[in-house]
């Protein structure tokens, strides 16, 4: 028989939970009760945006979600900065996979295999260049990356032309923007009628939600620009060289 | 995670969602003291897991956790015979009602570190004990389990 401490663990993955409620309105209700009133219009932006990630299913409806977004006035630019954050450690030698840390590198079609969605990427770049399976397995994420081509620059440092990142999740905008750093700037912007961000600069850390609701940590890769939008259950992040409209150009093409 | 952790320690489903609506409303408040570049989610979880402490004080209330059925129960590989399974299903109830028998603190312990599989320093901080309490009280709990399934050394 193993041991007692693995039993506990195996037995801890058979218990019963109830459901994890949705949080999004009751948390979106408190959030503008008196209380919120002492913040500035800022922070009611913020308060908003709290409001269109997944603490909860409802705002998975583009019409509720724009009804509150609008609300609140969350609409056009949205910029922070953020002082103070340690500066981005370099990336480490070794190959691309190691050096930008994307997991196991696998076939398209292993890929796809593996995944339980249908993975998106722009149409115009055309099939990836290389694939990987991220790790953990469990995030069920993807990275595909484009090699420097001509209409494709390459991105300082990397030797890649465009990296995209592609998992189950939603954009958690009042955490992601305090991790960006002082390096960077942060543009609210539109993808297909969702929700999206144009990072440029250098940002630090990428906060997100992952399916259960629990914010999750990643660094982005690349020292270029970055869009990050939500795409049906998934989160989608582009990074490149490439200027805003491009990205959004590339971004508004993917499926 | 969040809600898992504050139904563990807040003993109910309806106080976990309070502790869970509560808790975020708070970390957004706070956060302009959240120290930037720090890991994120224990900070979270740290003030939901707060919440369902406040919540259980005010309520004393305990829930026994209870199996997913028997046909979901992971059974790790081969699909077991159905003799296999049955005694795979009553080791398992038998080390829960073990666990549910053990006092709320020893429970929790046990809950966070092999149920919700979260690290020492974590357990510490969610539960708001110093990391030598962890170690002590998870220590004592294992034994008291291991008395309990009459597997303790001689």
């Amino acid at each position: 028989m193993p041991d007692l401490e693995a039993r506990l663990l195996a037995l801890g993955r058979d218990l019963e939970y109830p459901n994890t409620p949705d949080l999004a309105a009751s948390v979106g209700a408190r959030l503008a009760r008196p209380a919120v009133r002492r913040f500035d219009s800022r922070y009611l932006a913020i308060a908003a945006a709290i409001l269109i990630v997944t603490i909860g299913g409802l705002l998975a409806f583009p019409a509720t979600r724009d009804a509150i977004a609008g609300f609140f006035g969350l609409r056009g630019v949205l910029i922070e900065r953020v002082p103070s954050l340690t500066t981005p450690t370099a990336s480490p030698a070794g190959s691309l996979a190691q050096r930008l840390a994307l997991g196991r590198q696998v076939s398209f079609g292993e890929a796809q295999a593996a995944l339980p969605y249908t993975i998106a990427y722009p149409q115009s770049l055309g099939p990836p260049d290389a694939v990987f399976l991220l790790q953990p397995a469990e995030r069920q994420g993807v990275a595909l990356v484009w090699s420097p081509r001509a209409d494709l620059p390459l991105t300082a440092e990397t030797g890649v032309g465009a990296l995209l990142i592609e998992f189950p999740g939603k954009v958690q905008p009042d955490f992601f923007i305090k991790m960006l750093g002082p390096d960077a700037t942060l543009e609210s912007v539109r993808v297909g009628g969702n929700a999206g961000y144009w990072i440029s600069g250098r940002p630090h850390d990428f906060v997100f939600l992952d399916p259960h609701g629990d914010p999750q940590q990643d660094s982005f890769r690349l020292a270029g620009n970055s869009l990050v939008w939500n795409q049906g259950t998934r989160l989608i992040r582009i990074e490149s060289a490439l200027g805003k409209d491009q990205t959004l150009a590339l971004a508004n093409g993917t499926h | 995670m969040a809600f898992r952790t504050a139904y563990l320690i807040a003993g109910s489903e309806a106080d976990a969602q309070d502790a869970c609506q509560e808790g975020f409303t708070k970390a957004f408040r706070a956060l302009s003291r959240f120290r930037p570049g720090a890991p994120f989610k224990p900070w979270v979880l740290q003030i939901v897991a707060n919440e369902a402490r406040n919540q259980r004080r005010s309520l004393s209330r305990r829930t026994d956790l209870s199996l997913r059925v028997a046909d979901q129960l992971g059974t790790g590989g081969a699909a077991p015979s159905p003799e296999r399974l049955a005694e795979a299903t009553e080791e398992r109830a038998q080390l829960l009602r073990a666990v549910n028998s053990l006092r709320q603190e020893d429970r929790l312990v046990v809950a966070c570190r092999y149920f919700l599989e979260l690290s020492s320093e974590e357990t510490a901080d969610v539960l708001g004990w110093p990391q030598g309490t962890v170690k002590s009280r998870l220590s004592r709990a294992l034994d008291r389990l291991r008395e309990q399934l009459g597997e303790r050394d001689a």
